[in-house]
């Protein structure tokens, strides 16, 4: 953390550049669906610095990077599918000089169709994968049992990752066709696979160093061409080459958090309890499958929030656009699945005539309760968030306040909002709920570990070096965690799904528990005391301990002893994460280890002449089992919180007709310091046990940003403050936005042309 | 990477400069705006900085404000009336404040330029090489060197209203207003905006049509700027929103002069 507040830490482009490195660039498409009738590079290759050009024909090996389904090639064949696709490859001898050639690259295309609307896409069978159908109970025959019921339709927006570090890769070439590829990526072991596929080699001529990034957000999970681009020119040009893609080139061809259309049909009986709910789920996927099926699969299953809901029907499907492919985004499909339920709930409320609260707290899920899929809860820590937050924030007087103070003002309006939080722990797909970790002593007692986790501000390097110091019993400061490598770490699943710490660690722990075992083992021979057994022994505080008594026998001098004695000090630690099982077929399983919970309130202020607003407040009270690191947990929360509430609110992605991002790095807005709440509570709930993770604990990336919706229904309170005759607004619901629902035409939605 | 750069000592020279390279050459003040220049790459960069254009000086005629003054410099100085360094302070981030100069901002003339109302609003004059011209005058015409600009003492009162999605964007809206009130009569009044039209715009209509009268209501004023503007769809927000919401601010902005509604950034 010093280190990035000072700058030394070193990222893919603080790498010290090696002599003889090149450079790329991609040239991709101007057009957003097209037949590609023929490829003109020459004036780009008599461009000044240019070195080489490459094409679809120039691929060594497979011409593929698609992440799950084979979609993608790395650079276009006969057609392309959205506007910033590759087609050509240009390296050059500076950076300046290939992204001017890239200009120079020529293309003929015959222009197609472009598909720009989901629903439109989904009518003509344009999607990715299949239609899927998640239903238990009878909804059809609920519906006459319902007293109240509402429906409509929603929409949520994409959102930019806006990671500081745009997608970067530095490749090294080697000797006997070696490759070592220094990028900025999630996926070390995913990526590794496809630079070996496309350049033809087998994976061991392929090595991949990471030591952190500047930031993912499930950006870099999925999409590998701006890692393998520069490996393939640096394989066959046997020179180093370096790929940087600028802040908005990166805005304009990566994927984004997908924007989801919404139906939805919900009723409830005379108190409030949801009988039925019904919803189709469109996902703006764009032209390539890449993660959105996953992410899709994720939205299924978290369809019903933090609610019981007896009869249930809900379909998602996947819209095969011509934008660039979405991908994964912390929260993978959960904020939009979430976003649809809570506003089902809230329109249904309006019906009834209750606050929202009431309906939230009247459904919640209890002990006993059951998910769609087949799932019993064991003890879920939904009512004690919320319980704990009401002690804390007193639910019922703040809706007074807020009543009272909207009753005597009409220039602005204040607005509240209860979210729950319910998030599945573990990767959706099980084959990737695995984990390996190698930990090495030195002689001198440091501690070296390696895992497939890759570190990107998160802080699951600091986690996994606190679990490895408390189980080997040293000072975590005798641990240092080295980069992540695929020559030391084989297959890594992505970190991503919050499962970074969960798995890793685990298998971190296991690999040290070993070590600690030969050790203790050793001690007993080495202190030579009659009786004395394995069990007797503990490493506690740097010194080994027998029955609890402290001896003088200290790390350093057991690891020197136990390594002169020939003493194995490596180990090897696996893990997989046991009994998670889900049949798509059938949509039933156990597909998560544990839920994770979390309850907030959101305050927001309205000034209704301007259509501006202030987040006044969040107080969160968040389930986190037993933190690794509470400074890390309060940091991941409030980074998520304050993503989602950017989502929610101001990061609105513009395009134009043709599908092209409007939205650059100088329109695309983040929230900042002042835009932030002037206030955010966080409580981590106490007294919670996780038996289901490693040390008790609760993963914590991503569940914390469903919080971040809190700013939308806060909001859409003041609104209904003001006025209840106009549908509910999409999302994200930005200051225009707020302003023409409340001053605009009955049909405001604009498009920026 | 702009070919080549040069840093001229004397505003002779750097004209002498100019001349010689050609329209492709651009001033360099703080980089703000030449960094954003992408299409075309200026071909090479004089430098102001050698020229003594960022002095400030307080006379009883009013502020003479060098062209190389920044805005940090604006908000930091004691003698800078109040609107100007609230117009500065809505200008992007600290960051960009301690580069961005009131030349380089002059000189861009961007739509959403948050100091240029004011500066019309203080019926301000620029200084070039051979001539000084009122503001409105200025920004009609072709931009050459500015070397200063002159805000004039003033009895007038002021109000500035603008609308930004953070505080670290430009805005979607801004607007200036001044006026002499004359009990309850707005004399003169002057109303500018940013963000309506492809530059910053005086809106004489409004003016006039409020000239020697008490201000009529807010929604009076609203519908009357309404009337006069033309903002387009952009990035930044829809033709329609940007109507609604220049009313809003230009009424608030005249309002705030006449001191019927409290000012936004007074002090």
């Amino acid at each position: 953390m010093a280190m990035h507040v000072r700058g030394t830490s070193q990222f893919v482009d603080d790498i010290p550049t090696p002599a003889g490195c090149l450079h790329a660039a991609l040239f991709t498409s101007p057009v957003p669906h097209g037949r590609i009738r023929s490829i003109d590079t020459s004036a780009a290759a008599r461009a000044p610095g240019v070195v080489a050009i490459f094409t679809h024909r120039d691929v060594p090996g497979i011409n593929q990077v698609g992440h799950v389904v084979k979609d993608q090639p790395l650079l276009a064949v006969d057609e392309v599918g959205y506007i910033g696709q590759s087609i050509a490859l240009v390296v050059a001898d500076s950076r300046s000089a290939a992204l001017r050639a890239a200009r120079l690259v020529s293309v003929d295309i015959e222009p197609l169709e472009a598909v720009l609307d989901p629903r439109e896409a989904a009518a003509r069978g344009l999607i990715h994968g299949q239609k899927r159908t998640l239903a238990c109970g009878d909804a059809a025959s609920a519906w006459a049992r319902c007293r109240y019921v509402a429906e409509g339709s929603l929409e949520s927006g994409p959102q930019e990752h806006f990671y500081f570090e745009t997608q970067r890769a530095l490749a090294l070439p080697g000797e006997h066709d070696t490759i070592k590829i220094c990028a900025s990526t999630q996926s070390p072991g995913t990526f590794h696979h496809h630079v070996a596929e496309v350049l033809g080699l087998p994976q061991h001529k392929v090595e991949f160093e990471i030591r952190r990034l500047g930031g993912g957000f499930g950006g870099k999970e999925s999409t590998a061409v701006w890692v393998v681009a520069p490996a393939m020119a640096a394989f066959l040009l046997k020179r180093p080459v370096k790929l940087v893609l600028g802040r908005n080139e990166d805005i304009t061809t990566t994927g984004k958090r997908h924007a989801y259309q919404y139906d939805y049909r919900i009723g409830v009986d005379a108190e409030g309890h949801i009988l039925a709910y019904e919803a189709d789920l469109y996902q703006h996927a764009g032209a390539g499958a890449d993660i959105s099926l996953a992410v899709l699969g994720r939205s299924l299953l978290h369809t019903t929030g933090s609610y019981r809901i007896p009869n249930l029907r809900v379909t998602v499907v996947s819209c095969r656009t011509n934008i660039p492919p979405g991908n994964a985004f912390r929260g993978f499909g959960v904020p939009q699945a979430t976003f649809a339920i809570e506003a089902a709930l809230t329109h249904v409320a309006e019906v009834m005539g209750v606050e929202p609260v009431k309906l939230k707290r009247v459904n919640l899920l209890r002990d006993g309760d059951s998910l769609p899929y087949g799932v019993t809860l064991e003890k879920p820590n939904a009512v004690r968030c919320w319980e704990e937050l009401d002690r804390r924030v007193d639910l019922a007087r703040r809706h007074a306040e807020v009543a009272e103070y909207n009753r005597l003002h009409s220039d602005t309006k204040r607005g509240l909002a209860v979210t729950p939080v319910c998030f599945g722990i573990s990767f959706a797909q099980t084959a990737l709920n695995q984990a390996s970790s190698q930990v090495l002593i030195y002689v001198d007692g440091s501690v070296s570990v390696s895992t497939g986790a890759v570190e990107m501000g998160q802080g699951v390097n600091t986690k996994i070096a606190l679990i490895a110091a408390h189980t080997l019993g040293v000072a975590p400061e005798l641990v240092r965690v080295d980069t992540t490598n695929t020559s030391r770490i084989p297959n890594a699943s992505p970190t991503s799904a919050s499962t970074g710490a969960d798995l890793n660690g685990m298998a971190t722990r296991r690999a040290c528990e070993t070590l600690a075992e030969r050790l203790r083992e050793f001690a007993v021979r080495h202190l030579a005391r009659p009786g004395l057994v394995a069990a007797d022994i503990s490493l506690r505080e740097g010194t080994v301990h027998v029955k609890g008594e402290r001896t003088d026998l200290e790390w350093n001098r057991l690891v020197a002893a136990a390594q002169w004695a020939r003493v194995d000090l490596s180990s090897h630690g696996f893990y997989a994460t046991p009994n998670v099982f889900h049949d798509p077929t059938i949509e039933r399983g156990r597909p998560f280890a544990y839920y994770s919970f979390g309850t907030s309130l959101t305050e927001v202020r309205l000034d209704c002449v301007r259509g501006t607003y202030t987040v006044e407040s969040v107080d969160i009270v968040h389930d986190v089992g037993q933190s690794l690191s509470e400074i890390i947990d309060r940091g991941q929360i409030e980074g998520a919180l304050l993503q989602g509430i950017g989502w929610a609110t101001i990061e609105q992605l513009r395009y134009a007709r043709d599908g092209k991002v409007l939205s650059l790095a100088n329109a695309y807005k983040l929230p900042d310091i002042k835009f932030g709440p002037s206030r955010v509570g966080i409580a981590l709930l106490e007294n919670s046990d996780n038996p289901y993770a490693v040390c008790n604990s609760k993963a914590i990336g991503e569940p914390p940003f469903v919080h971040g919706l809190g700013a939308y229904f806060a909001l859409l309170f003041a609104l209904r403050a003001v006025r209840r005759d106009r549908p509910l607004p999409p999302l994200p619901l930005t200051p225009e936005r707020v302003f023409m629902y409340l001053h605009g035409p009955a049909d405001p939605e604009p498009h920026a042309t | 990477m702009v070919p080549s750069y040069h840093r001229p000592t004397s505003v002779a020279e750097a004209l002498c400069l100019k001349a010689t390279l050609g329209p492709e050459a651009v001033f360099l003040a703080g980089g703000t705006e030449v960094n954003n220049l992408h299409t075309p790459r200026p071909t090479a960069l004089i430098d102001l900085a050698g020229l003594g254009l960022g002095t400030l000086e307080v006379s009883p005629n009013g502020v003479r404000i060098g062209a190389c003054v920044t805005f940090q410099e604006l908000m930091e100085h004691r003698e800078v009336p109040w609107f100007l360094k609230a117009a500065a302070g809505q200008m992007a981030n600290r960051n960009i404040r301690n580069r961005a100069t009131l030349g380089g901002h002059l000189g861009a003339n961007r739509s959403c330029a948050d100091l240029i109302p004011t500066l019309l609003a203080a019926e301000a004059r620029v200084t070039l090489v051979d001539r000084e011209l009122p503001i409105e005058q200025f920004l009609a015409g072709e931009p050459g060197l500015i070397l200063s600009v002159l805000v004039p003492a003033t009895a007038r009162a002021f109000g500035l209203c603008h609308q930004s999605r953070t505080a670290s964007d430009l805005s979607i809206v801004t607007a200036a207003a001044s006026l002499a009130l004359d009990g309850e009569r707005a004399r003169q009044p002057i109303l500018a905006m940013g963000g309506v039209a492809p530059h910053v715009v005086r809106l004489h209509e409004v003016e006039q049509a409020l000239d020697g009268l008490p201000l009529p209501s807010a929604e009076q004023i609203e519908s009357l700027i309404a009337r006069t503007i033309h903002p387009i769809d952009d990035v930044r927000g829809s033709a329609v929103y940007k109507r609604h919401i220049a009313a809003v601010l230009g009424q608030r902005a005249l309002r705030a002069a006449a001191r019927l509604v409290s000012i936004e950034g007074a002090h």
